[in-house]
C-alpha cells in the first residue's frame, strides 16, 4: 500500500483518552531516564515514554487560539502533509506545566527543572501510530511503526524514514554529519550541519533540518527538530520553554 | 621496513621528514582531523596528528626516552596491541618528544602540556604509529592499498579485533557511538552501564575507554592506560593532566 493513498483510508483516532496501544517496553524507565541524561537525548522522547500513557498525571487545558495557530503551522512545516490529520488543529491537547525534566543534587534538592506547555496529537494513519508534540521551541514526532517493520540502527534506514515522514529533500540532508549512537535496546542519533556538529563549537541552526534528532528501539521512531524561525542565537543559549498557556 | 632508527635520527637533527615513519593522512583527511582537534579540543584525538604535529612542533623538544617510561611505553603496548602487530625491536623504535603544548589555542586555563613517546614501523604491509602520552596508548595504523575499513559498526569492530587484544565479549554490551563527517568517521565504544561507584571513580580495563577515527584507508584508536580492578577516571572529562614524564 503506497503512502500516497494512505490519507484515503485515514483513520483518525481520538487523543489522550483513547485506549492506550501496547507500548514498547524493551528497557525499563529507570534505564531509559538514565539514557536520556547521559546521553542528552531530546527532553520530548522522556515524556513521550514516561507521561503519554498516563493521562491522569497530566494538567489539560485549553490551547489558546494564537498558539494553536502556531502549532499547526510549525507541525505543517517539518511533517508531510500525507502525515498530518486535516483536523490535527482539533486534535490537539494542551498539556500545562509538564515537568520534562528535573535534576537533583546529592541531598535531594532539585537544581535544574524543565516545566514546559506542550500542545500534543495522538493519531493513526494507516498501521502507523503518531505522536506529534509541539513545545514552542519545536517539534517532535513519534512513530509506532507496523509490526515486521523495524528499522535499523544504520544510516541509510534511518535516512529512509526522516525522508518519508519529514518534508526534507536530497539537499537538506546533503553534506551532513551523521552521528548514531548505539547501545543494546535502543539506539539515538543526530543529523545536523558541520557547524552544528556534534563535538563542535556552538552554533545555531538557519533551517529546521539544519539539525535533526531521533532515538529508536527498532519498534519505533523518534524525530525531534527545532523550529528555528526568529531564532538569532547558538542553541545552548535558546530561552527556555515558554510559559504559553 | 623498519625505519625507527633512521627516523629517529633524522628527528634528532633538524625537521623531520614524517612519511619515514608510519604512514601519511590524504589531505581531505588531515584538514577535516585538524577541525576535529580546534574547538572545543577533545582529548580522545589530541594524539592522531602526534606524528604530523609533535615532531615539527618548534616548543616541544625531541629526546631519548628515559628506561622508566620505555618500560612503561613498551608494557602498555604489549598489553593492548597484538603480538604480531609489533616489531621485536618496538624499544629500539621509541622516539620522545617533550614539553607538547596540547592546548595550542589556549582553552585550558592551565595550559595542558604532555610529554609523548611515539614509534613508526611496518608488519606485512601495515604501517604503523604508536604515540604514548602517560595516559593513553595510540596506535595509528595505516592499511595498504587492498584493504579498506567500512564505515559500519560492523567494519570497524572486525578491524579493532584484528589489531587488539580485546575480549571477545567486549561489544556485546557496548555504547558504539559513530560520527560520520566526510571523509571522517569516528566514535568510541564503551560499556553501556558502568556499575555503581563511590566518587564518579570507576572500575574497569582499557578497553572500556576505546576511541577511534578512520577515513577507510587508516584506522587510529586511543585507548586510556587503566588497569583492571583499579577505581580510575576513566571518563575523558574527569582525566587529570598528563605526567611530567621526561
Amino acid at each position: 500500500m503506497s503512502v500516497r493513498i494512505l490519507p484515503i483510508l485515514l483513520i483518525v483516532t481520538a487523543v489522550l483518552e483513547a485506549s492506550s496501544p501496547p507500548k514498547p517496553r524493551a528497557l525499563s524507565q529507570d534505564r531509559l531516564e538514565k539514557i536520556a541524561r547521559r546521553d542528552f537525548l531530546p527532553h520530548d522522547f522522556l515524556f513521550v515514554q514516561k507521561y503519554l500513557y498516563k493521562p491522569g498525571e497530566l494538567n489539560r487545558v485549553t490551547i489558546p487560539a494564537s498558539v494553536r495557530r502556531e502549532s499547526i503551522r510549525s507541525i505543517r512545516t517539518v511533517l508531510r502533509d500525507e502525515w498530518v490529520p486535516t483536523d490535527i488543529g482539533r486534535l490537539l491537547v494542551g498539556l500545562k506545566d509538564v515537568n520534562q525534566f528535573e535534576s537533583k543534587d546529592q541531598n535531594g534538592r532539585v537544581i535544574t527543572r524543565l516545566i514546559t506547555d506542550l500542545a500534543v496529537a495522538r493519531y493513526a494513519i494507516g498501521a502507523f501510530r503518531i505522536v506529534v508534540i509541539e513545545n514552542g521551541l519545536g517539534v517532535s514526532v513519534k512513530i509506532d511503526l507496523p509490526p515486521g517493520n523495524p528499522i535499523a540502527n544504520q544510516r541509510g534506514s534511518v535516512k529512509a524514514l526522516l525522508e518519508r515522514f519529514l518534508k526534507l529533500d536530497q539537499s537538506s540532508l546533503g553534506d551532513r554529519v551523521w552521528s548514531i549512537t548505539s547501545r543494546p535496546g535502543l539506539f539515538s542519533g543526530s543529523v545536523k550541519t558541520k557547524a552544528l556538529r556534534p563535538d563542535g563549537p556552538p552554533a545555531y541552526p538557519l533551517h529546521w533540518w539544519d539539525g535533526v534528532d531521533f532515538v529508536s528501539d527498532g519498534s519505533f521512531f523518534f524525530i525531534s527538530v527545532a523550529d528555528v524561525s526568529g531564532v538569532t542565537g547558538p542553541v545552548c543559549c535558546w530561552p527556555y520553554h515558554p510559559d504559553r498557556f | 621496513m623498519r625505519t625507527g632508527i633512521l627516523s629517529a635520527l633524522l628527528a634528532l637533527a633538524s625537521s623531520v621528514p614524517v612519511s619515514l615513519f608510519g604512514g601519511d593522512l590524504r589531505p581531505d583527511s588531515l584538514s577535516e582531523l585538524q577541525i576535529l582537534l580546534e574547538v572545543p579540543p577533545d582529548p580522545r584525538f589530541w594524539d592522531v596528528l602526534g606524528p604530523e604535529r609533535y615532531l615539527r612542533n618548534k616548543s616541544s623538544e625531541i629526546v631519548l626516552v628515559p628506561d622508566p617510561t620505555r618500560i612503561h611505553v613498551l608494557f602498555w603496548a604489549r598489553k593492548v596491541i597484538k603480538p604480531e602487530w609489533l616489531p621485536a625491536d618496538l624499544d629500539q623504535l621509541l622516539v620522545g618528544v617533550r614539553d607538547i603544548n596540547q592546548d595550542e589555542r589556549g582553552h585550558m586555563p592551565e595550559g595542558w602540556v604532555s610529554d609523548s613517546v611515539l614509534a613508526g614501523y611496518e608488519v606485512r604491509g601495515f604501517r604503523f604509529y604508536i604515540i604514548e602520552n602517560g595516559l593513553h596508548l595510540s596506535l595509528r595504523i595505516h592499511f595498504p592499498a587492498d584493504v579498506k575499513i567500512r564505515d559500519d559498526d560492523q567494519s570497524v569492530a572486525n578491524s579493532l579485533m584484528r589489531f587488539l587484544n580485546l575480549p571477545a565479549s567486549v561489544f556485546d554490551a557496548a555504547r558504539f557511538s559513530m560520527t560520520w563527517s566526510s571523509p571522517l568517521f569516528y566514535g568510541s565504544v564503551e560499556p553501556d552501564e558502568f556499575p555503581p561507584s563511590p566518587n564518579g571513580l570507576v572500575s574497569g580495563d582499557w578497553w572500556d575507554s576505546l576511541s577511534f577515527a578512520s577515513d577507510g584507508v587508516f584506522l587510529f584508536v586511543s585507548v586510556r592506560e587503566v588497569r583492571a580492578g583499579v577505581w580510575n577516571n576513566v571518563r575523558p572529562h574527569t582525566q587529570p593532566r598528563p605526567p611530567d614524564r621526561f
